[in-house]
């Protein structure tokens, strides 16, 4: 049964496959870690000279990029020569734990050569709501006013009127026709009223009773019966102009609540005009925001993207049971993970010293429990470094990332002091220039997820600032604003802000406030504030003139209808009460003809006697 | 040169030898287990029982590289399948805790869903394609051997310069072994 022959030969065998696997091992472990940190981060990870010693039980590579799946031309980091002491019996169990990591130079936002962008099927990151927080964050800049006064005196408001779609016209339009197919019910109601010839037969039958004429009870009782008949129909025809009485209350209640709504309308076009034409509202708290949201949000959204990575790993981990995955690779399939009894993670890197530059202060810490199941051990994810030179400069970066509860926590901060501001530039400022030339300034922010929940703030001062006014402004900036911005860099050498924003759900705040805010103001009131008025007077005379002529007609309309009515109904209640206070008179005097009648035959018996 | 040779002969000998055709079915179904699964640990392992149980070599390695071919093809089948053995059956799931905790075992990656789905697979086909397979040997050689030997194709094969080589270096080990 066996093959004796057959031993020998595998011997050969295993040996030859040692071989290749000694001199090829480390080549397929690298690919195989650049795909799983692919898959996670949802852009390249790439490894360079990566080198395992299993019986040392360390691993070590010289170079690892991790590219930005937001913007595959830059890094999210990229660490230099890197050195991890593993334990050696949990990788008998396909178990990763590595006590200790060094990573000599960690750098952030570094440019690629290449792009990170994924081949082929792309991670699935399922942080919908942190890629809505981003959105939210862009699109709070793209609602940012534009100052560009260059811009207000060629206005394009043929333009902004087409892109704007208004309403005025159409709606206001429609309104006249409204009231146009209401007139005609009005006129049919009001046919319903009593006529003049109506009113002229009622009169005529009051008339043709002749009170003096009447000597018999009989005639007396005949006429009275008619006049009973006569005021029963005035009292229904009473009735029936009171109910169009009634009606025409409230038919023009809603014709005014036409004219509210056409004049709501033209509001409404004009600041969709004002909004597209983005005319800027002049207050200090807009003003910070246009000066220093840019530089804020783009720090938010560096943060958000290393959070959403990591909870979209976590999310993924989380899971109750394993889900079927619909669409595999190719050959790679799905691992289902079974309960651990030794308890340890499939991968776990404890405690990793770290070095890095930030603002040319070198700095220092550890990083504790990169794991891919906190649960299991206990504790969360923690970066802690600091950096202190000589000149006093001085960096604090803390990080925590709690997946132990069901709600996800993170927070990272950073605090940077008495940093030298040489060449710093700002990112897309309108009022100031964007670089500076020296000056000394102190920064920081945290930004804070739980949940759904999302909190920054973020502060920064500088003192003794110069700013280089010797770089070109661009050529759309036009000479009345390169004047504010020279104005403004002229009149400070220091000034700080502070930003605080929240957001849960579909509730967003953003508020800045500048203390530079008043400077600014003012050299943009000298500037550009009758320009900005001016452009304002344009949209809104274009507006109306739009609609002006519709508007008047709503309103001519709904006043000639409403008076038209009010008159005929008034003049039919008038000739109904004269109507009813004749037929009231004369059965007054039926009844004292029919008494007098009376006392007279009685009168004429007793003469009789 | 002539230790080269000698090694030539040697894995001749063991690929001619076993060559009943219940051993060239044994080698040709062990060969398809390892050629279906892309675990790399499961593959080696079935390779060595090729290499230390009486079964024909050649077979098996002729059925390695035909199902590896292949194994793409029915990749999704094997996911499925593996899903339903490793999470869809809660009987089996003190089984597959237990293996997952046992040293080296993990590193086979039976919990991989492809992996276990081609293993299950490559163990359903295992007796109809080794029955079929020794009764399309024995049926091959009773009707067929002698009209293939003398073929055109084999003739030709058989004026070759490798056929040649073959011959010779199957002479020494006959006369070796």
């Amino acid at each position: 049964m066996v093959r004796k022959n057959g031993l020998g030969l595998l011997a050969v065998l295993s040996i030859v496959v040692l071989i290749i696997m000694a001199v090829f091992s480390d080549f397929l472990l690298e690919r195989t870690m650049e795909r799983i940190g692919g898959a996670i981060v949802g852009a390249r990870v790439e490894f360079n000279r990566v080198d395992l010693h299993i019986f040392r039980a360390t691993l070590s590579w010289d170079r690892l990029q991790v590219a930005n799946p937001d913007n595959t031309w830059r890094n999210l980091f990229e660490t230099g020569f890197t050195k991890l002491d593993m334990r050696l019996e949990p990788l008998f169990y396909k178990r990763f734990i590595a006590e200790d990591m060094r990573i000599d130079s960690l750098l952030f936002n570094t440019s690629r050569t290449t792009s990170g962008a994924l081949p082929g099927r792309p991670a699935t990151r399922s942080t919908n709501y942190i890629d809505s927080v981003k959105a939210r964050f862009e699109r709070k800049l793209q609602e940012l006013p534009l100052y560009n006064v260059a811009r207000l005196s060629e206005l394009d408001i043929d333009g902004i009127m087409d892109a704007a779609g208004l309403k005025t016209k159409q709606r206001i339009g429609s309104l006249v026709d409204s009231v146009e197919r209401k007139r005609g019910q009005w006129e049919e109601k009001l046919g319903e009223l009593p006529d003049q010839e109506e009113m002229a037969r009622i009169e005529r039958q009051i008339d043709s009773i002749d009170i003096e004429r009447l000597d018999d009870p009989e005639e007396i009782a005949r006429a009275t019966r008619l006049i009973n008949q006569i005021l029963r129909r005035i009292d229904s025809l009473q009735a029936v102009v009171d109910s169009a009485e009634k009606e025409l209350q409230g038919a023009i209640s809603e014709a005014r609540g036409y004219k509210a709504l056409a004049e709501r309308t033209i509001r409404e076009d004009y600041e969709r005009l004002l909004n597209i034409a983005r005319l800027p509202e002049i207050t200090p708290g807009i003003i910070a925001e246009v000066l220093f949201s840019p530089t804020v949000v783009e720090r938010i959204h560096a943060a958000l993207t290393y959070i959403g990575i990591f909870r979209s790993y976590n999310e993924r981990l989380r899971k109750a049971g394993p889900e079927k995955d619909p669409n595999p690779p190719r050959l790679q399939g799905q691992d289902i993970g079974f309960p651990d009894r030794r308890r340890l993670p499939l991968f776990w890197i404890q405690r990793g010293s770290l070095s890095t530059v930030v603002q040319g202060i070198r700095v220092k810490g550890l990083v504790r429990n990169i794991v891919t199941a906190q649960r299991i051990i206990g504790l969360p994810t923690t970066i802690e470094a600091s950096g202190t030179r000589q000149d006093g400069a001085s960096v604090v970066l803390r990080g925590l990332f709690d997946y132990l509860q069901a709600l996800p926590r993170e927070r990272l901060g950073m605090e940077v002091k008495n940093v030298s501001l040489d060449g710093f530039e700002f990112n897309a400022p309108t009022f100031l220039p964007s670089k500076l030339l020296s000056g000394i300034g102190r920064f920081g922010g945290e930004v804070e997820m739980a949940g759904l929940r999302f909190a920054a703030n973020g502060k920064f001062s500088g003192t003794g600032l110069r700013f280089d006014l010797s770089m070109p402004d661009s050529e759309d900036i036009g000479r009345a604003m390169a004047g504010v911005r020279r104005s403004i860099a002229r009149s400070t050498d220091n000034f700080g802000f502070e930003a605080f924003t929240e957001m849960l759900r579909e509730r967003f705040s953003f508020s800045m406030t500048s203390n530079i805010s008043e400077v600014a103001l003012n050299a943009i009131k000298q500037t550009a504030f009758d320009e900005i008025e001016k452009a304002r007077k344009q949209l809104r005379d274009r507006v109306e003139r739009e609609a002006g002529g519709k508007l008047d007609e709503l309103r001519k309309l709904i006043e000639k209808q409403a008076g038209d009515a009010k008159k005929t109904l008034s003049r039919n209640k008038e000739n109904l009460d004269n109507l009813s206070r004749e037929a009231e008179t004369m059965r007054r005097k039926l009844i004292e003809r029919l008494q007098e009648l009376g006392r007279k035959r009685t009168l004429e018996r007793l003469d009789r006697f | 040169m002539m230790f080269a040779v000698v090694i030539l002969a040697r894995i001749f000998n063991i690929l001619r030898s076993a060559a009943s055709p219940g051993q060239i079915a044994g080698g040709f179904v062990i060969g398809m287990t390892a050629g279906l699964n892309p675990s790399l640990v499961i593959s080696f392992l079935a390779i060595i029982i090729l290499f230390v149980v009486d079964v024909n070599l050649a077979a098996g390695l002729l059925a390695i590289a035909l199902f590896g071919l292949i194994a793409y093809l029915p990749d999704p089948l094997f996911h499925s399948l593996g899903y339903f053995l490793l999470a869809g059956l809660p009987p089996l799931e003190p089984l597959w805790t237990s293996l997952y905790n046992v040293p080296f075992i993990p590193l086979t990656n039976f919990n991989n869903t492809v992996v276990m789905g081609s293993f299950a697979s490559a163990l359903l086909l295992l007796p109809p394609v080794y029955f079929a397979t020794k009764r399309i040997t024995s049926i091959y050689r009773r009707r067929y051997d002698a009209r293939v030997r003398d073929s055109k194709i084999a003739r030709f094969i058989r004026s070759t310069i490798v056929y040649s080589w073959y011959i010779r270096i199957k002479e020494i080990g006959d006369r070796l072994w």
